[in-house]
C-alpha cells in the first residue's frame, strides 16, 4: 500500500502519472499491492524512486553490455586514467578525475576493469544516480568516490550495504544468492550480489542476467564435493535510501 | 630457530638466497636437513622457493616441506606441472599429515607480512592456508592468532575479506570471543573492525567500548549453545552476522549444531508441539517464553520440564505472572 502524504494512493491514478512501462510500472503495482505500508511525504519523493528504480536496472543492463571483467579483489584492476586501484583491491577516484568522468568510463571501457561482484553493484548504483542527478551534482557528492565491496562504502550508499528481510523484492534491489557449502578453492563464489531486474532475472556481475534456478545452479557446482547443501537467494533486500537520495536531486 | 632462519633475520633474504645456494653447492644433505628441521619456518621456505626450482632441490624435501610447497604453488606461480610433480612426490600425505602441515604454515608464517614485493602472493598463501586449516580440517587451534593477523592488516588497509571468510568458518562461538577482545582496544580501526565482524554498532568512548564489551561477552555466554553459522560475510552485506542465535533453540534449551543448525539430539513430541505453537506466536510473546524459559531452567531441570509440558497459554500465563512479580 502506498500513501503520499499521509493519504493513501490510487494506483490507477500513480500509473496515468508514468510515461514509461516496465520498472516503474512494475514498482508501482508490487507496492501497491503489499500488505506493508510504504510512505512518501510527496508524489516528487515517490516519482524520483521510480525513476531511480528504471535506472538502476537500466545501469545493470548497460555495465553487462560494456563488458565489464570478473577478477577477484587480489587481481582486481582498474583504469588508471581515472581510478587508483588501493592496497585492498578497490579503486578510488583520481585526484585530477572528476568523478562522473570515472564511473562513465566503467560503462564505456568496461574491458579495462576487473573486479568482484560486490564491487560490480556499487558501480550499478553509481551509474544510475549519475544519470538522475546529473554530472555537477554527482561530482559535488561523490568526489574522490570509493569502491570496494560492503566492507567500506560511500554514506550516501551505506543502505545498499545492509541486507533486510522483505516480502516485497522490487526492481533495482540489491539481492544476495547464498552459497553456503561453497568450495574452499574458489571463496570468490560463497554467494553472489546481484540487481533485481523486475521480470524475474536477475543481474548478477561475472554471470550476466539470468534466472533465479541458473544462478543457484551455477553456485552448485562450486560447493564442497558430496555437499547437498543448495545455493538460495536470501529472503531480504539492500536498499538505497530514496528518501535522503532525493534530496541531493533537489 | 633454524640455521637458514637466523640467516634470514640476521642479514634478510638476499643473504639467504645466496647463503642457501652456497650450502646446496657444498652439502646438498646439509640444506636439506637445515631446510627440513623442526625448527626451520614456512617463510623461509617461501623465501627460497626460486632457488628450490633452480637448483632443482625438491626430492631432498621432508613430506612437511613438499606439501607446503604444492600448497604454495597452487595459490602463486600456478605452476601446474610443478604441482603435479610434488603430488607425486606426497603420495604419502594423509589427512593428519595435511593438517600437520597447515599448522605449521600458521604458526610459523603468520607473524611475517611477507616480501615487499610478493606480499600479495605471500598473503594469498595464508588465507589459503586458514580457509583449508579452519573450514575443511575444522582445526580451532589458530583462531586467536589469525585474528591478530586480521586486525594488523586491517590497520594497513591491506586485503582482509578471505581470511574474516576463512576465520567464521571455524563455527566456533571462540571466534567471537577472540574479535571481542578488539571491541576495547585503543585503535580506532580495531574497534570498528570488530563491531563490523560482530554486527554491532560501534561506540564512540572507552566507556562504551568496555559497555559493548561486556554485553557482548554477557550474550555469548548466554547463547553459546544455540549459535549458528548464518553464512553472511564482507561480500553480502556491510554488518554481516556471521553466527547468531536461534530463538527456537533457545526456547527449547537445546543445543544445535553450529554447522546446520540442527539439533544436537532429536526433539521429542512435547517439544515438537511446543515449537509449532511458539511459532505461531507473536515476536513480543516468543521473546516473553524465551527469557521465561531460561529463568525457569535455573530452577532445575523438573521446574523446567513442568513447564514446557504445559499448553503454550498455561506457558505465558507462568511467564507474565513471573515477570509481574519482579517489575
Amino acid at each position: 500500500m502506498i500513501t503520499i502524504n499521509g493519504q493513501s494512493a490510487n494506483l490507477d491514478a500513480l500509473l496515468r502519472g508514468t510515461n514509461s512501462a516496465g520498472v516503474e510500472t512494475e514498482t508501482l503495482s508490487r507496492l501497491s499491492r503489499s500488505f506493508t505500508q510504504y510512505d512518501y511525504d510527496s508524489m516528487e519523493e515517490l516519482r524520483f524512486e521510480l525513476v531511480l528504480r528504471r535506472e538502476i536496472v537500466a545501469a545493470a543492463n548497460a555495465l553487462l553490455r560494456g563488458g565489464l571483467q570478473f577478477e577477484t579483489f587480489r587481481n582486481s584492476y582498474c583504469n588508471p586514467a581515472y581510478w587508483s586501484r588501493t592496497q585492498d583491491g578497490g579503486f578510488v577516484v583520481n585526484r585530477n578525475a572528476r568523478a562522473s568522468d570515472a564511473i562513465a568510463d566503467m560503462f564505456k571501457n568496461g574491458r579495462a576493469y576487473g573486479t568482484e561482484c560486490a564491487t560490480a553493484m556499487q558501480i550499478v548504483y553509481y551509474g544510475a544516480l549519475l544519470k538522475v542527478l546529473g554530472r555537477d551534482a554527482f561530482d559535488r557528492e561523490f568526489a574522490g568516490a570509493y569502491l570496494m565491496n560492503w566492507h567500506r562504502i560511500e554514506r550516501a550508499l551505506r543502505e545498499t550495504g545492509l541486507m533486510r528481510p522483505t516480502s516485497d523484492p522490487l526492481p533495482g534491489d540489491r539481492r544476495y544468492f547464498m552459497n553456503p557449502d561453497v568450495n574452499t578453492e574458489t571463496p570468490e563464489w560463497q554467494g553472489e550480489n546481484v540487481i533485481d531486474m523486475g521480470d524475474g532475472s536477475y543481474y548478477g556481475h561475472g554471470i550476466g542476467r539470468r534466472r533465479d534456478a541458473d544462478i543457484i545452479a551455477d553456485l552448485n557446482k562450486n560447493r564442497r564435493l558430496g555437499s547437498h547443501t543448495s545455493a538460495y537467494l536470501m529472503p531480504s533486500a539492500g536498499r538505497p535510501n530514496f528518501k535522503r537520495l532525493a534530496q541531493l536531486a533537489n | 630457530m633454524g640455521y637458514f632462519d637466523r640467516v634470514w633475520r640476521t642479514h634478510g633474504m638476499g643473504i639467504l638466497k645466496r647463503e642457501f645456494a652456497a650450502v646446496v653447492s657444498r652439502d646438498r644433505a646439509r640444506a636439506a636437513r637445515q631446510l627440513n628441521g623442526e625448527d626451520a619456518t614456512f617463510p623461509v621456505l617461501f623465501i627460497l622457493m626460486p632457488e628450490l626450482d633452480r637448483f632443482g632441490f625438491y626430492k631432498e624435501l621432508s613430506p612437511r616441506n613438499i606439501s607446503a610447497l604444492r600448497i604454495t604453488t597452487k595459490k602463486t606461480t600456478g605452476d601446474e606441472k610443478l604441482e603435479r610433480y610434488l603430488r607425486y612426490l606426497e603420495e604419502t600425505e594423509t589427512e593428519q599429515s595435511q593438517r600437520d602441515t597447515l599448522r605449521w604454515i600458521i604458526e610459523t608464517g603468520i607473524d611475517w607480512d611477507g616480501p615487499s614485493a610478493g606480499r600479495d602472493e605471500y598473503d594469498t598463501v595464508i588465507d589459503y592456508a586458514v580457509a583449508l586449516l579452519v573450514g575443511d580440517h575444522g582445526d580451532n587451534s589458530q583462531l586467536a592468532k589469525i585474528a591478530e593477523l586480521i586486525f594488523r592488516r586491517n590497520r594497513s588497509g591491506l586485503f582482509i575479506h578471505d581470511l574474516v571468510w576463512g576465520f567464521f568458518r571455524s563455527v566456533d562461538a571462540d571466534a567471537l570471543s577472540v574479535v571481542a577482545k578488539y571491541i576495547v582496544s585503543t585503535n580506532r580501526d580495531d574497534v570498528e573492525l570488530a563491531c563490523q565482524m560482530l554486527g554491532l554498532d560501534v561506540p564512540e568512548t572507552m566507556e562504551a567500548q568496555e559497555k559493548t564489551f561486556t554485553r557482548y561477552t554477557d550474550y555469548l555466554s548466554e547463547n553459546k549453545s544455540y549459535l549458528y553459522l548464518t553464512g553472511e560475510g564482507f561480500q553480502a552485506s556491510s554488518a554481516p552476522r556471521h553466527l547468531t542465535h536461534d530463538p527456537e533453540a533457545k526456547y527449547l534449551r537445546r543445543e544445535i549444531s553450529p554447522r546446520d543448525r540442527a539439533p544436537l539430539a532429536p526433539l521429542s513430541e512435547i517439544e515438537l508441539k511446543a515449537l509449532t505453537r511458539f511459532r505461531e506466536a507473536k515476536d513480543d510473546v516468543r521473546e516473553l517464553l524465551i527469557r521465561h524459559s531460561g529463568k525457569v531452567k535455573t530452577r532445575g531441570d523438573d521446574a523446567w520440564h513442568n513447564w514446557i509440558n504445559s499448553d503454550i497459554a498455561r506457558q505465558v500465563l507462568a511467564a507474565q505472572e513471573d515477570e509481574g512479580e519482579n517489575i
